[in-house]
């Protein structure tokens, strides 16, 4: 399922953080979203994803506009990893996890068969399997973060809009992170992430939002946008160079005002 | 604990707690007799009592509990609030004010019912008006508009308290303790815990989803502010209901919700129904107690269910998750 914006304008009063903006998010596509603190990535991923309305322009979801879905055909088509989550738990991992299947629940009492497989299965590609009876409160932050990408593969969308999935995650379970989300888009789904470091992008992403919060921004494969030039006026700071194709990243060098 | 065992034992323990409550009072009738009369073959006297008379009273006192113990339940989901209880809202407060103005008025028991319940549902009423916002219902100003006009009743009830003759103070103060001594119909009370269940019931699913933050919720299909705004007058008009019925009996909608967590019973499909048996049961005893232990005098039900809750409290807690 596509989900794509046209003449898509986000921002505040006063402030426009993307004007005219037209994407078209492709099953077996994956995205990378980047930019500055405070540039406005969270705010067009909530746009994108109909948490919030837009300044103007539209948001279709399979051609649909965004917001003529029901609260849980909207759940089973497009899933949403949040920076935050600010509820209070107070059940086990599984139980948890298990809420992703809340937009599929047909019982009142209990979960089926495929709800607890599916969950299971979530846990396993996490590399949670062995915690799922511990209370989630007592997981460290790493773990919780998985816990939240469980939870979504559980919620089986064809759509899935991450925001910082790897905070929190140490090298080996970004990596493990990111080959989850190729293999989702590799099946057949739509995804697009908000990541802060440009190597995972390079090897992960086909195509980058650049988001510089003046409005402007630009969108479209990676190979043609992910250049140095680009993200010296995205971050506004030097960058060195490295690596070649999806290996290329860049890391800081001496900071000034571009 | 697997949750069909201690579903079991709360079963056990609401009807135990019915049957205790018929067993004790201040006229001793031995056990057999009970079971006869709840049967149906005694007459007479005995009959009389446990029918008209205990069995009444441990009606109400059930379904105060279930109701308080419910209606805390779903608060503390509301407002994401562990400390939250039925009365957090100033339900209780309004209602007080209504009564002990009716009290003062030398109003009867039916003109103080009917101040009670005008004042519970004002002050459900105000807290709505004043915080409710189409489309941004945040739920922070719902409880700070509710605990603003909960100190704005407790002064009046101070002021009340004052200007009461000496006369009326004592009964005013069991009201606001708690009391289940003048609870001679319970039947509104049982059909808005028939209510507030089934609602509950059917809130369930979404409410477990609820307590991971409202904008998680809205990502997992919920349709947020009609689920807040149902919750919010389920609980809120469960609390009148109980309060008009027994006054502002305290502890039981904080304690029994966080006493079924700590057991590890965390899903709101299990943990609604439960607390309405335990919320039922342990008031059902308590007040029990409270009209035994001192016979003849019978002792404000609240400072039992406190009494009783506190020391169980502090016993769950270690075992916490």
């Amino acid at each position: 399922m596509m989900l794509a914006c046209a003449g898509l304008e986000v921002g505040f009063p006063g402030r426009l953080l993307a004007k005219d903006l037209a994407l078209e998010i492709r099953p077996g596509e994956c995205w990378g979203i980047l930019g500055m603190n405070g540039s406005g990535k969270t705010t067009v991923l909530h746009t994108l994803g109909g948490l919030r309305a837009p300044e103007g322009g539209g948001v279709k979801l399979g051609g649909r506009p965004i917001g003529g879905f029901a609260p849980r055909e909207m759940a089973r088509e497009l899933g949403f990893l949040l920076q935050d989550e600010p509820g209070t738990f107070w059940g086990s991992l599984q139980e948890y996890v298990l809420l992703g299947r809340h937009p599929h629940a047909h019982s009142l009492f209990g979960w089926g068969a495929d709800d607890l497989e599916r969950a299971e299965r979530a846990l396993g590609a996490v590399d949670l399997a062995g915690l799922s009876q511990r209370p989630l409160a007592t997981l460290s932050g790493g773990e919780r973060q998985r816990a939240r990408i469980a939870l979504l593969l559980a919620q089986a969308p064809n759509v899935y809009l991450l925001d910082e999935p790897l905070q929190h995650l140490d090298l080996r379970h970004q990596l493990e992170a990111m080959e989850i989300f190729r293999g989702l888009a590799l099946a057949g789904c739509a995804v697009a992430m908000v990541l802060h470091d440009t190597l995972w992008a390079s090897r992960y992403c086909d195509h980058v939002l650049l988001l510089p919060g003046d409005g402007v921004a630009l969108a479209g494969p990676t190979p043609e946008l992910l250049t140095r030039g680009n993200l010296e006026r995205l971050f506004r700071c030097e960058l060195q160079e490295y690596g070649q194709g999806a290996q290329r990243h860049f890391l800081p060098g001496a900071p000034s005002r571009v | 604990m697997p949750r069909s065992f201690l579903l079991a034992a709360l079963v056990l323990l609401a009807l135990g707690s019915v049957f205790v409550s018929a067993l004790f009072g201040s006229v001793e009738i031995p056990v057999g007799r009970v079971w006869g009369a709840l049967a149906g073959s005694a007459a007479g006297v005995e009959g009389d009592i446990v029918w008209k008379l205990r069995l009444p009273r441990a009606a109400a006192a059930f379904a105060c509990g279930a109701l308080l113990a419910q209606a805390g339940a779903l608060l503390q989901v509301l407002l994401r609030n562990p400390l939250a209880d039925p009365y957090v809202l100033g339900i209780s407060g309004g209602a007080a004010v209504g009564a002990l103005g009716a009290m003062l008025a030398g109003a009867g028991a039916v003109a103080m019912g009917a101040g009670a319940g005008g004042g519970a549902l004002a002050v459900v009423g105000i807290v709505f008006l004043l915080s409710f916002r189409a489309g941004d219902w945040n739920i922070y100003r719902l409880l700070l508009t509710g605990v603003v006009l909960a100190a704005g009743c407790g002064a009046l009830v101070s002021l009340l308290l004052t200007l009461a003759p000496e006369a009326g103070v004592k009964g005013m103060l069991f009201w606001l303790m708690g009391d289940l001594s003048q609870a001679q119909a319970p039947l509104p009370a049982w059909i808005a815990l028939a209510a507030l269940s089934a609602l509950g019931l059917a809130f369930a699913g979404s409410l477990n989803v609820l307590a991971l933050g409202p904008l998680k919720a809205r990502t997992l299909g919920v349709a947020v502010l009609p689920l807040q705004v149902g919750v919010y007058f389920t609980a809120s008009l469960g609390t009148a209901a109980a309060v008009l019925l027994g006054g502002s009996i305290g502890f039981v909608g904080l304690l029994v919700p966080h006493a079924l967590r700590l057991l590890g019973v965390t899903d709101h499909r299990w943990l609604l129904p439960m607390c309405a048996l335990l919320g039922g049961g342990f008031l059902t005893l308590a007040d029990t107690a409270a009209r035994t232990l001192w016979a003849p005098q019978q002792l404000p039900v609240g400072v039992l269910t406190a009494l009783m809750g506190v020391p169980l409290l502090l016993l769950l807690l270690p075992r916490g998750r």
